[in-house]
């Protein structure tokens, strides 16, 4: 039969959602650590890695697709738009963003402090913080919407018959 | 201390807190002597022991927040974490049906020998009745989060899967079969058993350019880049082989009776619909019937019902045009289909239900005369495949044969003690005949 649940994340997506939603913040502390100019270390450096990748992944027009578990993690197009916000670009195509971004990334990663890596780890904490934010709205949203259905229920199953 | 910090010691413990109160129930089941469910409970234990940890670590660092901006996101972490900890309740549900199975013993029996035969020999099944349409399962649910906040689970726990019925079907005994397929998804999670279908899918020799063209396809229609073109045409095919080996494994342990079960099931709601994780029923019911008569079973199709199984090949023999991507999926599942059947014969080995018409016979007249059939005349247990078989057969024939039978068997109701007790009454004796 067609699959109910193909919207809905199953226990172990679900479960997997919470453990990177965890790594939101990892992103907002080592991009605050180079803007504070303390030394990063290997953990850091992971996380801004790992949000490089996040961007990546976002520039796909389906973000679902290239990302499973982004509904959960912050709605489709929201990592879109948050980068939008944060990179105050209303309007312009967030893949020139994005790329700045990384470019940051890269720059802090191989040890560069420049003001272009410094503007952009500002950008990326703003975005990650964005996230987050819109993250639990939607939370708190759905929690609140009759029709909305516990993820952790039993239609979320990851495989039904 | 700053408004901040009070703001995030206030939500840090309302996430300690909601921890706590639930990981109460986790020790009830642990502490309480039970019988049942205890490594489903000790997984959620881990998963509080990992949020608690998780907990402690983030108070760590928020002491060395270096401005605002990050105690700011400390917080907005806190207070998602106190939506996904709460939200773990749901699952104290499982660990109650844990403790009160919904179904009976004899089908318990069965499906738990199923499960260490099939999934682990240390495996723990929980079957949870639920308000959900229809059956599903999930495999080790909470593993990700345990591996990635705490120390993982410990080697030598048995995996934990959780097999979800609907609650209408509680007592249709004659559907519990549809459990084989779940069963076959917590194979694939532990054997990696869609692994290894698709690496052999790669070296055929018509599959890799057939899997590309529909990517490109898929990216032309869409505009999506080939890596995500990819990463979809990969993700569905992926699913719909997952589902076709569950299939296949559940329609070579049962023989005839998931056949049966399944058209009771899922044909009645769809046919021709590709779903995102699953192929048209009607192609499933083909690769069931091509499956079942490879394993010698047509005649006793034939004689069980002429009616249903006309039906059912009339069914089958049906073409359906799909477009694009289902197109290649169709395909793909019909052209993989031998490997299928390799990959879920290694699997079963010797579990791979034969025909055994006297058996069969010598079960039916027993059940037709409201006989559990506990033993056999030459002493052995009878099989429980072949009672459920037998079952289904004395079903449909007791109500009057055909589709129409089909849909009303499931319950029937002079089955409804007769098959458990028939089951329990099997296991016992194969327990206690056994060398």
């Amino acid at each position: 039969m067609s699959s109910p649940f193909s919207d809905q994340l199953s226990p172990r997506d679900a479960a997997r959602a919470t453990a990177v939603r965890g790594r939101f913040h990892d992103v907002v502390v080592a991009a605050s650590k180079v803007l504070h100019d303390q030394e990063v270390d290997n953990r850091d450096r992971a996380a801004l890695e790992w949000a490089s990748e996040m961007l990546v992944a976002s520039e796909s027009k389906d973000v679902l697709l290239a990302m499973p578990s982004a509904d959960q993690l912050s709605g489709p197009g929201n990592v879109v738009l948050a980068i939008r916000r944060a990179t105050k670009r209303d309007g312009d195509d967030p893949g020139e963003a994005i790329k700045e971004l990384n470019r940051g990334v890269a720059d802090v990663i191989s040890g560069q402090r420049s003001p272009h890596a410094l503007h952009a780890m500002e950008s990326l904490r703003t975005v990650f913080s964005l996230i987050s934010r819109i993250s639990l709205q939607r939370e708190v949203v759905s929690q609140g919407d009759p029709n909305s259905r516990d993820r952790w229920a039993p239609w979320t199953m990851t495989s039904s018959l | 201390m700053g408004a901040l910090d009070d703001d995030f010691q206030f939500v840090a413990a309302s996430v300690e807190r909601a921890a706590r109160l639930q990981r109460r129930e986790c020790r009830d089941v642990l502490d309480g002597g039970a019988l049942r469910g205890l490594a489903l409970a000790r997984h959620l234990d881990l998963v509080y022991d990992a949020v608690e940890q998780r907990v402690v670590d983030r108070r760590a660092e928020y002491q060395l927040a270096p401005d605002d901006t990050v105690r700011a996101d400390a917080i907005l972490e806190m207070r998602q974490l106190v939506w996904d900890v709460r939200g773990f309740q749901s699952n104290l549900a499982w660990l109650a049906a844990a403790q009160q199975p919904p179904l009976d013993l004899g089908t318990t029996y069965f499906l738990e020998d199923a499960a260490r035969a099939l999934v682990a020999s240390q495996v723990e099944v929980t079957v949870v009745s639920t308000e959900h349409t229809s059956y599903a399962t999930s495999s080790d649910p909470w593993e990700p989060l345990i591996s990635a906040w705490g120390g993982g689970i410990p080697a030598g726990e048995p995996t934990v899967v959780i097999v979800f019925i609907p609650r209408r079907e509680e007592r249709s005994g004659l559907l519990h079969p549809l459990i084989m397929h779940e069963l076959g998804h917590a194979a694939d999670s532990r054997h990696g058993l869609v692994d290894r279908i698709w690496q052999q899918a790669g070296q055929r020799k018509r599959f890799p350019k057939r899997f590309s063209a529909a990517v490109a396809e898929f990216a032309a229609a869409t505009g999506a880049g080939i890596a995500d073109a990819n990463d979809h045409v990969t993700r569905r095919l992926r699913s719909w082989i997952a589902e076709s080996l569950c299939d296949c494994v559940a329609v070579r342990h049962l023989g005839p009776t998931y056949l049966y079960s399944f058209l009771a099931e899922v044909a009645a709601g769809s046919m021709d619909e590709a779903g995102p994780k699953h192929p048209p029923p009607r192609q499933r019911i083909k690769l069931l019937l091509q499956n079942l008569d490879a394993d010698r079973w047509t005649q006793v199709l034939t004689e069980a019902d002429p009616r249903v199984d006309g039906w059912v090949r009339s069914l089958a023999a049906k073409n359906v045009d799909y477009s694009e991507t289902d197109d290649f999926l169709t395909w793909a599942v019909d052209e993989l289909r031998a490997v299928v059947r390799a990959e879920t014969g290694r699997l079963l080995g010797t579990r791979v239900l034969a025909p055994d018409v006297a058996q069969l016979s010598e079960v039916t007249a027993l059940i037709e005369a409201g006989i559990p059939p506990a033993q056999l005349r030459n002493g052995d247990a009878a099989s429980r495949e072949t009672i459920i078989l037998a079952c289904w057969q004395s079903a449909l024939a007791n109500a009057g044969g055909g589709p129409e039978a089909l849909a009303v068997a499931p319950d029937a109701p002079e089955l409804a003690d007769l098959l458990p007790a028939a089951l329990e009454l099997s296991a016992v004796t194969a327990a206690w005949t056994a060398p």
